[in-house]
């Protein structure tokens, strides 16, 4: 039993890609949801004053 | 509470948004006045003839000033009622001169109608029992179609009425 996998400094994460323990609570990469998020955020507001203006031209 | 940077610029940006819609539209209600079409104006939908506005003889177009017009319109399933022209016949299309004011008074007596100018900003829902009004500048000359926008039964598509804009 000596052969049980020590908790080590350096683990792998499901990618296999090597983590460090500490670090690997660090931020996630949220760059496509910020994408995602502002890309419906401005589609919401181009439309918004788009209806605007309509409504005031006539 | 721990935010990501990302987080806080759409949070940003949603509070932003919603906060200068919100401005515009009380800027609308508050200073600028606007109103819902129907503004608790009630009158007796079984007799809408009792009402000044809706006797027969004063359906349709007047002439109130020197540039401003009322419209009176009485709507039925499936008829917009525009009163009669000199000859007796039953008005089927209202012309007005552009630039001018005109004030929309209609009320209906059975079902609840659409009163819609397409084109314009001109579109309301008239309820048994309330006066709907809609103050407009018609500005830009053309044929503009009259409909009704709530569906009312099977002459629903039949109910349509012109406004011409000279």
């Amino acid at each position: 039993m000596s052969n049980t996998k020590p908790v080590k400094e350096t683990d792998t994460n499901l990618r296999g890609i090597a983590t460090d323990k500490e670090s690997s609570s660090h931020e996630p990469n949220l760059k496509g949801t910020f994408i995602a998020v502002m890309g419906i955020g401005v589609i919401i507001v181009v439309s918004w004053f788009g209806v605007w203006s309509l409504f005031l031209s006539r | 509470m721990h935010l990501h940077k990302y987080e806080k610029i759409w949070i940003a940006f949603g509070t932003g948004s919603l906060l200068v819609f919100l401005t515009i539209l009380g800027i609308g209600a508050f200073y600028q006045g606007t109103q819902p079409p129907s503004c608790l104006v009630t009158l007796d939908p079984a007799n809408v003839q009792a009402h000044e506005s809706f006797k027969e003889e004063n359906l349709g177009l007047h002439q109130v000033g020197e540039n401003e017009y009322v419209v009176n319109v009485l709507a039925t399933a499936f008829n917009y009622d525009l009163g009669k022209d000199a000859e007796g016949n039953t008005v089927r299309k209202i012309r007005i001169p552009a630039g001018s004011k005109v004030t929309f008074q209609a009320t209906t007596s059975d079902v609840v109608h659409g009163f819609q100018l397409a084109g314009t900003n001109v579109n309301m829902m008239l309820e048994p029992g309330y006066i709907s009004d809609y103050v407009t500048t018609l500005n830009t000359p053309g044929e503009y179609t009259l409909l009704c926008n709530e569906y009312c039964g099977l002459g629903h598509h039949l109910m349509m009425a012109v406004v011409e804009v000279y």
